[in-house]
């Protein structure tokens, strides 16, 4: 069972100020409702649009024996067919405007384990990604309800970003559109050449299951434009007093270079935040921790656009969270001890290996520190193909993996594409870690219309 | 005695001076641009390269504030493809791009503050720094259509006359070189032609640092509109795509006074409702 790291003191201080915070918000916007005008009432406009694109996947997977699934005891799955509607729609009015993106998607999955038993699951998602009311007067903007934020410069991860879910790089794209909002409300006021946002972004449970506000957060940013300089200072705090503090800039040099740089200091260490929140008698307790102290979190990189329009992306990342190699090591062999000993549940050993891959792909708690992601895109490789290269490459151990995806534009609605995912890294390593070895993904998306 | 002999001696300057100031002019045949030696000019304009290259610049520039559509009409797999964007124009070197058409990339947005610029993709939710060689569509650059002032962006050097055919057409232009004069600028170096009387630009051709010849622009339709003459048709030759051809068509213009938070990086993914329409 999880416990929740608890500062009663901190609770009610944090609480007092949210509540604060949304008074003074509504005392903000009142006055303002008169003034909230359309500033210009738009010809043959209408207030209300919309779109819809469906996409479809199919994935076959090549599996392997990581030490953390060997012959897939876990059960792991190899065939995963997908499809999804992806909806916005937008309306101007009530002095403002509202937005939403609502994905309405199914997921086949089916696999073999060691044994040769067949299995499969089907799971079948309504998902509001972005839902929100903004509105604005003069210099002042309003917004409440659930939406992406984005804060960060880098492309495949932004420490930066404090707010929205942060950036993957196994898909820096979100072609799937699983990227969520977060639920907030926020007051920016806005200059010739700077922005203030404060934000209040609580976790909430909508399952309706004891508290509704499961965790307070607030959030800052500063922006100004300092020619040729994009410039963010960036906060955010919650109710256990954990805090993260940050800066990002990007600029250009010339016709072709963007260079860009972000840093960020949290106060505790995500891997070990995990750790934090179980039961000492949990039998996951005596999974290795990392640096017990705050860490630093730097990216640094830039893209160059050549004259034939290819793209290149070159990105550094250290993850002050990530594991010394004796660090890795204690948590390959403690995981193995875990997966032989059968003091674990599948679903929990399931989840050790989850925890691995999404730590390997999303970025959230890194198992090493030092990464280097590259990219290459061209519009049109050859006529109506345009084509995505980018690869992942852990520093420390050199495991990484790389992705090649070829779109053919069928028509201007319709664009398909092959993705092709290859890990690479011996069995200690942390890309060896994960199950997969190779994927091919053959989809389409289809933009259905507005 | 004294003065009669200055100003006798001035008029026997300017008898021996003034001849030699005159220069000859000689014809051009109308497909072709030569640019000729500084001694074969004949008449010399009333204003000097950067004062004709800014009244170019009013031409495709009237007002310090203001709105309007462009279409970007092109081949695309042997078929007509028309990109629809309004673009809000404000102090002259701000301006803000949003895509209308094709649907897809409704709601994505172009930003452009002196010499920076940023895209902003909707769905993402986040603007992203780019580069001024980043290609638009067909054969536009997003300088096409967001940097509107040469003045700002280049050196001019006056270099010779043209005659400037296109269609059934024809003009005669002042001739002008047009340096960059940062690394910013949409293109390194313009050959451009800007019709004498008028001062109404009537083509350009581009080049990149390498000298290579990257396509021409032919200004091609004008209008008055409140009073002022107006750019309102460029036809672009992409000389790297095989000669291709495109066009971007500049309609409903509207002067309009614009809030500069429009022209802010992070009020891109807030600005859908009042500039996508």
């Amino acid at each position: 069972m999880l416990q929740r790291h608890n500062t009663p003191a901190g609770n009610n201080s944090v609480r007092i100020y949210a509540r604060t915070f949304l008074l003074l918000l509504a005392l903000l916007a009142f006055p303002f409702r008169d003034a909230l005008r359309a500033e210009d009432e738009h010809e043959d406009s209408s207030p209300l649009s919309f779109t819809l694109r469906a996409r479809g996947e199919a994935e076959w997977i090549d599996l392997r024996d990581s030490r953390l699934n060997p012959e897939n005891v876990l059960g792991r799955y190899d065939n995963r067919y997908e499809g999804f509607l992806l909806g916005t729609i937008d309306y101007k009015g009530v002095d403002g405007y509202f937005s939403g993106e609502f994905r309405a998607g199914y997921e086949y999955l089916s696999g073999e384990m060691h044994e040769g038993t067949s299995f499969d699951d089907n799971e079948a998602t309504l998902e509001i990604n972005q839902l929100y009311y903004r509105t604005a007067a003069r210099n002042i903007e309003v917004l409440l309800g659930r939406k992406k934020v984005r804060w960060g410069v880098g492309y495949a991860y932004s420490p930066t970003d404090l707010v929205t879910r942060q950036k993957n790089p196994e898909d820096p794209a979100d072609r799937l559109s699983k990227v969520r909002g977060a639920d907030l409300v926020g007051v920016s006021r806005l200059s010739e050449s700077s922005q203030l946002d404060v934000l209040y972004f609580p976790e909430l449970n909508w399952d309706f299951e004891d508290d509704f506000v499961t965790m307070n957060r607030f959030g800052m940013r500063w922006y100004r434009f300092v020619d040729p300089f994009d410039l963010s200072l960036v906060g955010s705090v919650n109710d256990d007093g954990d805090w993260t503090a940050g800066v990002n800039t990007s600029f250009t040099v010339g016709t072709s270079l963007e260079l860009h740089a972000e840093y960020a200091y949290t106060s505790y260490n995500p891997r070990n935040d995990f750790l934090n929140r179980l039961d000492p008698d949990h039998p996951l307790y005596a999974y290795p921790a990392g640096p017990d102290d705050g860490v630093h979190d730097i990216l640094i990189g830039g893209q160059y656009t050549f004259e034939n329009n290819l793209n290149l992306v070159v990105e550094y990342m250290y993850r002050g969270g990530g594991y010394e190699s004796d660090q890795l090591d204690s948590y390959i062999e403690a995981a193995g001890l875990w997966m032989n000993s059968g003091a674990l549940s599948t679903s929990e050993m399931a989840g050790i290996v989850n925890g691995a891959d999404q730590d390997a792909l999303n970025a959230a708690a890194p198992l090493r520190s030092n990464y280097l992601f590259a990219g290459i895109f061209h519009p049109e490789v050859i006529r109506s193909v345009s084509l995505d290269l980018y690869s992942y490459l852990g520093l420390e151990d050199g495991s990484g993996f790389i992705v090649v995806m070829p779109t053919y534009k069928q028509s201007d609605s319709i664009d398909i594409y092959l993705r092709l995912k290859q890990f690479w890294g011996d069995s200690d390593t942390e890309f060896g870690l994960v199950p997969d070895d190779f994927s091919c993904v053959a989809g389409i998306s289809w933009f259905l219309g507005s | 005695m004294h003065k009669t002999f200055v100003r006798f001696f001035f008029l026997i300057v300017f008898l021996v001076v003034a001849p030699a100031s005159g220069q000859t002019v000689y014809g051009q045949s109308p497909d072709s641009l030569k640019v000729l030696p500084e001694d074969e000019f004949a008449v010399i304009p009333a204003l000097s390269a950067s004062a004709i290259l800014r009244q170019a610049d009013m031409k495709r520039s009237p007002w310090s504030d203001f709105t309007m559509l462009a279409d970007l009409v092109y081949q695309k797999r042997g078929e007509r493809t028309t990109e629809r964007f309004r673009v809000f124009v404000h102090e002259h070197t701000k301006s803000l791009v949003s895509y209308l058409e094709p649907d897809k990339q409704r709601g994505n947005m172009l930003l452009m503050v002196g010499d920076n610029l940023w895209y902003y993709v909707n769905k993402t939710s986040r603007p992203m720094r780019i580069t001024p060689i980043q290609k638009l569509s067909g054969g536009a650059s997003y300088g096409d259509i967001t940097r509107l002032n040469w003045s700002g962006d280049y050196r001019s050097e006056l270099v010779g006359q043209d005659s400037v055919d296109f269609s059934d057409a024809s003009w005669d232009c002042w001739v002008l070189q047009l340096q960059a004069l940062s690394s910013s600028a949409t293109y390194h170096s313009i050959v451009l032609s800007v019709e004498k009387n008028t001062f109404v630009p009537r083509k350009a051709v581009v080049y990149l640092r390498s000298g290579k010849k990257m396509k021409t622009l032919f200004f091609t339709q004008y209008q008055i509109i409140g009073g002022k003459m107006m750019n309102t048709r460029i036809d672009f030759i992409d000389h790297l795509s095989a000669d291709s051809q495109s066009s971007m068509i500049f309609s409903k213009i509207s002067l309009k006074t614009l809030p500069d938070r429009y022209f802010l990086k992070t009020s891109l993914p807030s600005l859908y409702g009042e500039v996508v329409y």
